[in-house]
């Protein structure tokens, strides 16, 4: 109920309401007075007039047959119709009209407002002097077809105030609706933008200038809104792409503080182990002078140098992957070259079952970096392949290629080329996949691998400001692919990538 | 020596004559203002002329059979004395006036005057439209008037007017009569009118009645005159009038035979036209009172005297409601569509009208 | 019985006393030149023409110390209506200058303008008349 009263329409319509209820009835009333008090006038004045006349006329009779010619005035005033009491009252006899007319008590006083007495006649008394006495003329006129055309004109009073009634609450009515449809209609608009339908335009087309105004700032807001809207959701999500970058390069950081931890570590150990292997070696070597050849001393002997090599040379790599990658001036190189240096002397040590494939372009494919790190990537990679493939034997293919814009979302927009390694090994599953650019992670038997491996060609491809990201599938193989950017335009800038061993 | 100041002293002298009378003074004010809009105007001149606002002043100083009469009209475009007029009561029924008076041939302005209150509608017709508003027809004049009233026959009055006096001259800016407040007689000449009228009673405006006129209007200073080197104007007027007043209605129609001869020192110019109106008005309930007025002409086309009045209304049809709705205050409005001898066009005005006495 | 006539006497000294018939009589100075007047002099006099009697004009005053008065001014006098008499006036004052009768709203005032213009005409109740010499009726305008 309050919701209705409350309404725009009920209460112009209200008001309309209560201003016709204020006015109208005090209107009709005054109205009607009005009308009443011009109608009243107008008899009045016309029955004085005419009275005035006839007493006008009866002073001016002659003496002689008085009586004879004063009922002829008394009759005439009767046949004007007005007239329904004429009598002459002269000292103590009354004369009056000869034609019948309607029974009237004459009251015992004159009127002089219409209505006055109650009795529907006016009656009006002039003394007229004859010569040396008076003689009263009294007339009555009939009120009732004054009181009639009263009554009939407040009835067409009464019933033009109706229709004016009525169609002032057509009017309200309708004006109440076209000043209320166009607030709806906002008001529906806002709802549909409140529960989050924040394209949908506010547009009530109404001819209304406050309305047309209204609907103009609304839909402001509403354009303002879905700006900030948008804005929001704009800087929300660059916010999550930089928490995600952020995070990102906190991981490759943690990442490259444990590898260069690791490295200066490494490198700390195998400098000293260095040192220790030095004395084995030359004495080791002396000894094996001394000793006859064939002799089983010299068989053990040899066995000790070789294996006091082996731990050099993995010392040498620990070392190479501590040192810092920069310890050559990056020169520009062409990148087939150490790749095809790398697979000639592969070729001599990988098993026949393993088919070597080079697929290579014929353009140079220029790079900046250290082309004997990356003789040393390609034979680090082209190891684990063929490690992978050494009891079923396999394909190993290498590949060089140019790559615009690689779709890595580590590297940035630009030329870059890459050196891929893929074999058709027994694969990788996701949980080595993982940690396989970890130092020391092997998935080989103790012994059989240090470990460090792929993380030296991540710190290398990092240094180089490449990528280096691998593909596995269980029991199909894994394909390495390395991205450098190529040194033909302006190098692009490094990307954010690790070097292995950058510790200091 | 301004005529108002002679006509003053002459009250003053002739006031030992009324020795015993006290001095009886009256003043009536009759405001009123009116909104006109013009529309559907097909001409190039067609401009209404008319006061917005105006309070037209009458004043009475009666001493004995002497009395000293005015109406000065303020309005929103001119301030003038219209009427002044020293008169003397020679019988019951007979008035001498001297001073500016309003001829009495026109049936129009010697019942209503300036006073917009007393008359039903809010324009009156143009032939007795005044000097300043275009009107064509001399209607102030400075000299003497003569008014009575006799008995005919039955209760039949005969009511006559005979005046004389300086008439209007014509300039570029129309007819311009003798200015009390500023006069100058050198080029005004003398003019005369008549007028007689049966009525059935002492007191109704009904009646019939004739109007005779001749008129001397110099013109002076007019660029292009219909005549080269016109000098003046010979105008001789003849009409007649009819009023039918009874309880409700009120039917009043006249009629004049204009004469025209403009004269130059060389040649004249001899023409006529006619020019009239018919009235009817009837008292509505509700203290309304409806009317409509045709305005017409004959001849009007040729007349080389009515091309010196470009505002000249060839024909005219007017028609409106007058509300009394209080007291001495009315409410009227009023249609009109005017065609003049070059134009056309329609107007309506809204106007209230009062008189405080 | 006795105490319904005394409650009849009662109401009879306290109702208010029917006057006795009164009328409206047309009065000018004693010395007056005006000796009669028709209804129609009177009704032109007091409608403001001129009315001369020895070449003076006659000065109507108008009497409005009694509303019934007034009332007997508009019925019997001037025969119109109020709205219409006011009509007649203005029409009078514009055209030819016509006066107003003077007003009095005092009975005292009528009579003491009357007794100091000759030529002063005017109307009053007959009671009113009857003590002062000064005052002559010229006829009866009304009674009851």
């Amino acid at each position: 109920m309050e919701r209705l009263v409350n309404s725009l329409r009920v209460r112009l319509i209200g008001v309309v309401l209560v201003i016709l209820a204020a006015l109208v009835p005090p209107l009709y009333l005054g109205v009607s007075a009005i009308v009443r008090e011009g109608y009243a006038e107008r008899f009045v004045n016309s029955l004085r007039g005419y009275s005035r006349l006839v007493a006008d006329e009866l002073e001016a009779l002659d003496e002689s047959d008085f009586d004879r010619h004063a009922v002829a005035l008394l009759d005439s005033a009767v046949l004007s119709g007005q007239v329904v009491f004429a009598e002459i009252r002269d000292r103590s006899r009354t004369l009056h009209s000869s034609i019948a007319t309607q029974s009237v008590n004459a009251p015992a006083r004159d009127d002089f407002h219409f209505g006055d007495q109650g009795d529907q006649v006016y009656f009006i008394t002039h003394t007229v002097n004859r010569g040396d006495h008076s003689v009263a003329l009294r007339l009555g006129f009939d009120e009732l077809p004054t009181l009639e055309q009263i009554a009939a004109a407040e009835r067409h009073v009464l019933i033009a105030m109706a229709a004016f009634v009525a169609a002032s609450i057509a009017v309200a009515v309708w004006l109440s609706w076209v000043i209320a449809r166009p607030m709806v209609r906002l008001q529906e608009a806002a709802q549909r933008v409140a529960s989050g339908d924040t394209h949908a335009q506010l547009n009530v087309g109404s001819s209304i200038r406050e309305v047309q105004e209204l609907n103009y700032h609304l839909e402001r807001m509403r354009r303002e809104l879905v700006g900030a809207n948008e804005h929001l959701s704009r800087e929300i999500r660059e916010r999550e792409v930089s928490e995600q970058k952020r995070l990102d390069l906190e991981r490759r950081l943690l990442h490259r503080e444990r590898i260069a931890t690791i490295g200066t570590l490494a490198g700390g150990v195998a400098h000293e182990f260095n040192n220790i292997m030095t004395p084995i070696l030359l004495y080791s070597q002396l000894v094996l002078d001394e000793v006859p050849a064939g002799d089983t001393l010299a068989d053990y002997l040899r066995r000790v140098i070789a294996a006091a090599h082996r731990a050099r040379s993995l010392v040498m790599r620990i070392l190479t992957f501590s040192r810092e990658m920069d310890s050559q001036q990056p020169t520009v190189f062409p990148l087939r070259v150490p790749v095809e240096e790398a697979l000639a002397l592969l070729r001599e040590i990988v098993p026949t079952n393993i088919e070597i494939v080079l697929a290579a372009p014929d353009e140079p494919l220029p790079v900046l970096g250290d082309a004997s790190l990356v003789h040393q990537v390609v034979i680090n990679l082209c190891t684990n392949a063929y490690e992978a493939m050494r009891r079923s034997g396999g394909r190993l293919t290498v590949t060089l290629a140019a790559v615009e814009n690689p779709d890595e979302p580590q590297l940035r927009a630009g030329l870059y080329y890459v050196l891929q390694v893929s074999d058709t090994g027994h694969g990788m599953d996701q949980t080595v996949l993982a940690h396989i650019f970890e130092p020391f992670f092997t998935t080989r038997m103790v012994g059989e691998g240090t470990g460090l491996g792929l993380s030296v060609v991540h710190g290398i491809v990092s240094s180089m400001g490449g990528v280096i990201t691998v593909r596995s599938t269980v029991g199909s193989g894994t394909t390495f692919s390395v991205y450098l950017p190529a040194a033909t335009a302006q190098a692009p800038a490094q990307a954010p990538a690790t070097a292995a061993g950058a510790g200091a | 020596m301004r005529v108002s100041y002679l006509l003053i002293a002459g009250l003053l002298l002739c006031s030992p004559l009324a020795r015993g009378d006290p001095w009886n003074y009256e003043l009536l004010l009759m405001p009123s203002a009116q909104a006109v809009g013009t529309f559907d105007r097909q001409a190039p001149v067609t401009e209404i002329v008319d006061q917005v606002v105006q309070v037209d002043t009458l004043f009475t100083i009666q001493h004995g059979a002497f009395k000293l009469f005015g109406e000065y009209l303020l309005s929103d475009h001119e301030g003038d004395l219209e009427r002044f007029q020293l008169g003397w009561q020679a019988s019951q029924d007979t008035v001498i006036w001297i001073g500016r008076y309003h001829q009495p041939t026109s049936v129009w302005n010697h019942d209503h005057h300036h006073g917009q209150y007393l008359q039903t509608s809010v324009s009156r017709p143009f032939l007795d439209e005044w000097e300043d508003l275009g009107g064509i027809l001399p209607q102030h004049f400075t000299g003497f008037l003569i008014e009575s009233a006799h008995k005919a026959f039955g209760n039949w009055r005969l009511r006559t007017a005979v005046g004389g006096g300086l008439a209007p001259i014509i300039t570029p800016k129309g007819m311009e009569p003798f200015d009390l407040l500023h006069p100058d007689s050198e080029h005004h000449q003398v003019g005369f009118q008549a007028r007689a009228s049966l009525h059935p009673g002492e007191f109704t405006e009904s009646g019939l009645g004739l109007l005779a006129a001749t008129d001397e209007l110099p013109t002076i200073g007019l660029a292009e005159p219909p005549l080269p080197g016109l000098d003046h104007v010979d105008l001789k007027l003849v009409g007649a009038f009819a009023i039918y007043a009874a309880a409700e209605w009120k039917i009043l129609a006249t009629w004049y035979y204009a004469n025209t001869q403009l004269c130059s020192p060389i040649s004249t110019v001899n023409g006529h036209f006619g020019v009239g109106y018919v009235e009817a008005e009837r008292r509505l309930p509700h203290d309304l009172t409806a009317f409509l007025r045709w305005e017409g002409s004959a001849d009007a086309g040729q007349s080389a005297y009515l091309k010196l009045f470009p505002m000249m209304v060839r024909q005219r049809n007017v028609g409106g409601l007058r509300w009394d709705f209080v007291e001495r205050q009315a409410l009227t409005v009023q249609l009109s569509d005017t065609n003049t001898l070059d134009g056309h066009f329609k107007d309506i005005r809204l106007q209230w009208s009062a008189a405080f006495l | 019985m006795r105490r319904l006539l005394t409650l009849i006497l009662i109401l009879c000294l306290v109702a208010p006393a029917r006057p006795a018939s009164q009328a409206v009589v047309l009065v000018v100075r004693a010395d007056s030149p005006v000796s009669e007047m028709d209804s129609v002099t009177v009704r032109k006099l007091f409608l403001g023409l001129p009315v001369l009697v020895n070449g003076r004009p006659l000065h109507p005053l108008r009497n409005r110390s009694d509303p019934l008065l007034d009332e007997i001014f508009f019925q019997q006098i001037v025969a119109m209506s109020q709205s219409s008499y006011d009509r007649q006036i203005l029409i009078g004052v514009n055209r030819q200058g016509w006066l107003r009768p003077v007003e009095y709203s005092r009975e005292a005032d009528v009579a003491a303008a009357l007794t100091a213009d000759p030529n002063a005409v005017s109307y009053m109740w007959q009671r009113d008349v009857g003590h002062n010499p000064g005052i002559r009726v010229i006829r009866v305008l009304w009674s009851d």
